[in-house]
C-alpha cells in the first residue's frame, strides 16, 4: 500500500488525540463507541456484484437503484472496501472523476483543503473517531461546466457484525457543473449490533447544482449515524432528499448546509418512517451566510409501532435579504409511539425573512371519512393519507426510483401496527 | 322501482336526535330535490344513507336498490353505487387530484388508455385546468373549484345514485351552470340524482321530477316544482304548516 501524504497522517494523529476530550454527540440515542470494531476484518475480493454472498446482494436489492439501467455510474462499498465500480462512458463526460477516497487522497494533494473543511472534525466523539480511523468512501469530482444528466449511485453495505463502517466521501462540483448522487445504505439481516457512520462532505461551487438522494434501509439490529455537511458558493444550489424508509434500531442525522455564497440556495427535504422500536433523531440545518441566500427545509415523520421520532429543523441567518422556510410535521398512528418536533429559527440581522409551519397529529377524521365515502376501506383510506402525508412526489425523483420508493412506503405502512 | 327507500329513520348525533321517523322513497333514474330550513336534518339524512359512523341510526332502515344496507360499512355502500358530495369538501394534503380520479376510474374496470381518455373528458367538461391534476386535493381551490372537483369525482364514479349536498352553495354563476350541466349529463347516463339545495337558482338550469321539503320532523313530497318558488316567497314555516298553497299563490 502506498503511503498517505503527510497532511493526512498528521490530521489522523490529531484526531486520535482529540477523541478523549471530545464531547458525546448532542443528538441521537447514546451509543458506546467501544462496542464497535473499527475494522471489519472481512473483505470481499471481487469486483462483481454477482459474486457477493446472496445475503449481501439481497440487501443491495432493497435499495433498488444499484441495479437500475438509468444511472451513469455505480459504486458499491461493502464494509470498508469499494468492491464494484462501473462507469457508463456515454453518460459520464470527460472531466468527471469517480474513485475511492484513499486513491484520491494519494493522488490529489489539494484534497487537504477539503478534508474536514465542511464537517468539523472536533464536533464530537464520533467525528473525532472518524477523523482518526475512517476507512473507505467515494470521491466524486465534477469538472467545471460539466453536467452529468443521469444520477450516480454510491451504495454502502455493512456486512459484518459489531463493526463500525466509517466511510468518508467527498463530492466536489466545480463551477457551473451539475450532478445527482444517489446514496443507499443497508445491511444484510444476518448483521448484528453494527454501526454505519458514513461521513460526506459536499462542495458546491459557483452556479453549480448538486442533488443528493439518500435512502436508509436498515433492519432492527443496526444503528446509523450518517454525517453530512455542505458548503454552497455564489449562485450554487444544493438539494437533499433524505428518505429514511427503514431507520433501523437507531438513527441520527442532521445534514447541515452552509449557504456561504451570494444567491446560493438549498432545499432539504426528508421523510422518516418510524417502525418497531426505532429511535430516530433526524433534522436538517441551513446557515444563511451569503447575501440573498434561500433555504427551504421540509421534514415529515410518521410514527408507527413503538417508534420514537425527534425531528429538528433549523435555519440560522446572518445574511441580508435572505429567506428561510421550515416545515416540520409529524403524523402519529400508534399509542405506543412518541413524536417530537423542534423547529428553530435564528437571526443576527433584521433584513431576513424566516418562518415555519409545524404540526403533529393523527389522521384527520373528516379527511379520512371523505376518502372512505369515495369507496375506500378504512385501511385503504389511511394508507392513501399516509402516502399523501409523506408525499414522495415532492422529491422529484427519476423513474423507476420514484415508483419503487412509493411501493416500499406502501408495504411498510401495510405491515405496521397502528 | 325505487332506487332508495328510507323507512321510518331516526338518527342521533352526539346523543341528540336530529331526525325522527323520517321516510322517503326515490324512484330509479329520477331527479329529486330536497329543501328545508337550516338544521332540519338534510345533511344528517344523507350522512345516514352513506353510513357515517358519527350519525347513529336508532331505528328504521335504508334500502338501496332493493337491498337493506342499514348495517354495512360506508365503503361497501359506496361500492354498490352511491356517490355523495359535500357542502365543504376537505383539503387533503399530498393526495393529488389526478391520482384520486384515476383510482376511481380504475374501479370501473377501464383500461389504462380509457382511464386517460375519460380523465381528459371529465376535466375538459368541467373546465378544470390540467395543472390541477397534479395539485393536492382542494389545496388552495376556490369554493367553485372545490364543487367542480366533487362533480369530477361523480363523473369518474358513475354511480347509480348521487346524493349532492348543497352543491350549488358558494359558487358563482359560471360554476353553477357547469354543475347543472353535470347533473343533466349524469341523469342522461342513468344516474338517479338527489339534490339538497337552499336556492331555487339552480332550478333554472335543471328540472327535478319532485321536491321534498323537510322540517319539523316531517318530510313532504311535491310533484310540482313551483313549491321552490313558494318557499322563497313565504318561507319554510308557512309551507310546512300547509298555510299556503301552490295553486293560489304562485304567479309569474
Amino acid at each position: 500500500m502506498n503511503s498517505f501524504p503527510q497532511w493526512f497522517i498528521e490530521k489522523r494523529k490529531f484526531a486520535e488525540k482529540f477523541i478523549e476530550k471530545a464531547p458525546e454527540p448532542k443528538y441521537g440515542l447514546k451509543l458506546d463507541w467501544n462496542k464497535f470494531r473499527l475494522s471489519a476484518e472481512k473483505y470481499y475480493r471481487t469486483m462483481n456484484i454477482d459474486d457477493l454472498p446472496p445475503e449481501v446482494k439481497g440487501s443491495l436489492q432493497n435499495l433498488v437503484f444499484p441495479f437500475s439501467k438509468n444511472i451513469a455510474a455505480n459504486i458499491v462499498h461493502v464494509n470498508e472496501t469499494l468492491i464494484y465500480e462501473k462507469i457508463v462512458k456515454e453518460m459520464v463526460p470527460q472531466g468527471v472523476e469517480i474513485t475511492n477516497i484513499e486513491d484520491a487522497i494519494r493522488k490529489h494533494d489539494w484534497l487537504k483543503n477539503y478534508w474536514f473543511r465542511a464537517f468539523p472534525l472536533t464536533l464530537n466523539k464520533l467525528s473525532a473517531i472518524h477523523g482518526a480511523y475512517s476507512k473507505g468512501g467515494a470521491f466524486i469530482h465534477v469538472g467545471e461546466n460539466i453536467k452529468v444528466k443521469k444520477p450516480i449511485s454510491s451504495c454502502f453495505v455493512v456486512a459484518s457484525s459489531r463493526y463500525a463502517q466509517l466511510s468518508h466521501s467527498i463530492v466536489i462540483a466545480e463551477p457551473n457543473s451539475e450532478i445527482h448522487i444517489l446514496t443507499g445504505c443497508t445491511a444484510p439481516l444476518t448483521v448484528q449490533d453494527s454501526l454505519h457512520a458514513g461521513l460526506t462532505e459536499v462542495y458546491v461551487k459557483k452556479n453549480a447544482r448538486v442533488v443528493s438522494t439518500m435512502i436508509e434501509y436498515w433492519h432492527q439490529k443496526v444503528h446509523s449515524r450518517p454525517l453530512k455537511a455542505v458548503i454552497v458558493e455564489d449562485g450554487g444550489e444544493y438539494i437533499e432528499n433524505l428518505i429514511m424508509i427503514k431507520p433501523g434500531l437507531s438513527i441520527q442525522a442532521y445534514p447541515t448546509v452552509i449557504l456561504k455564497g451570494k444567491n446560493s440556495s438549498t432545499i432539504l427535504r426528508g421523510i422518516v418512517i418510524g417502525t418497531d422500536n426505532s429511535d430516530i433523531d433526524i433534522g436538517e440545518a441551513a446557515y444563511l451566510v451569503g447575501e440573498n441566500s434561500k433555504a427551504r427545509l421540509i421534514t415529515r415523520g410518521l410514527a408507527l409501532d413503538s417508534s420514537y421520532i425527534k425531528q429538528r429543523t433549523k435555519v440560522w441567518s446572518k445574511a441580508p435579504k435572505s429567506s428561510g422556510y421550515v416545515e416540520c410535521s409529524g403524523l402519529i398512528l400508534s399509542d405506543k409511539a412518541k413524536l417530537e418536533t423542534y423547529p428553530t429559527l435564528q437571526t443576527l440581522v433584521k433584513d431576513t425573512e424566516l418562518y415555519h409551519e409545524s404540526s403533529i397529529g393523527r389522521v384527520a377524521e373528516d379527511q379520512l371519512f371523505y376518502l372512505i365515502s369515495r369507496g375506500f376501506s378504512e385501511e385503504e383510506a389511511t394508507a392513501l393519507m399516509i402516502r399523501g402525508f409523506l408525499d414522495p412526489d415532492m422529491f422529484d425523483l427519476p423513474e423507476p426510483l420514484l415508483s419503487q420508493v412509493k411501493s416500499i412506503i406502501d408495504l411498510i405502512v401495510r405491515e405496521a401496527k397502528m | 322501482m325505487f332506487i332508495l327507500e328510507v323507512d321510518r329513520l331516526t338518527v342521533a348525533v352526539n346523543n341528540r336526535i336530529i331526525i325522527k321517523d323520517i321516510s322517503l322513497r326515490i324512484p330509479e333514474k329520477s331527479f329529486s330535490v330536497l329543501m328545508g330550513p337550516n338544521a332540519s336534518g338534510k345533511t344528517t339524512l344523507i350522512m345516514s344513507i352513506i353510513g357515517n359512523p358519527r350519525y347513529k341510526i336508532l331505528s328504521g332502515k335504508i334500502i338501496f336498490n332493493g337491498e337493506n344496507i342499514t348495517n354495512i360499512p360506508t365503503y361497501e355502500r359506496i361500492k354498490k353505487g352511491i356517490f355523495v358530495s359535500y357542502q365543504a369538501p376537505p383539503t387533503i394534503k399530498g393526495v393529488k387530484l389526478g391520482f384520486l380520479l384515476k383510482l376511481l376510474l380504475n374501479r370501473r374496470g377501464l383500461s389504462k388508455t380509457e382511464v386517460e381518455r375519460e380523465l381528459r373528458n371529465i376535466i375538459s367538461f368541467l373546465g378544470i385546468p390540467e395543472s390541477f391534476l397534479k395539485r393536492d386535493l382542494n389545496l388552495g381551490f376556490s369554493g367553485g373549484e372545490r364543487k367542480r372537483v366533487e362533480m369530477a369525482q361523480l363523473m369518474a364514479m358513475k354511480p347509480k345514485l348521487a346524493l349532492l349536498d348543497e352543491i350549488d352553495t358558494g359558487v358563482d354563476v359560471d360554476s353553477m351552470k357547469i354543475i347543472a350541466g353535470t347533473i343533466n349529463r349524469v341523469l342522461n347516463e342513468g344516474t338517479t340524482v338527489f339534490l339538497i339545495t337552499h336556492y331555487k337558482n339552480i332550478l333554472s338550469y335543471v328540472i327535478p321530477d319532485r321536491v321534498f321539503v323537510m322540517g319539523n320532523n316531517l318530510i313532504k313530497e311535491y310533484q310540482d316544482i313551483k313549491i321552490a318558488k313558494l318557499i322563497e316567497r313565504c318561507g319554510y314555516g308557512c309551507v310546512l304548516k300547509g298555510k299556503c298553497d301552490i295553486e293560489d299563490d304562485v304567479y309569474e
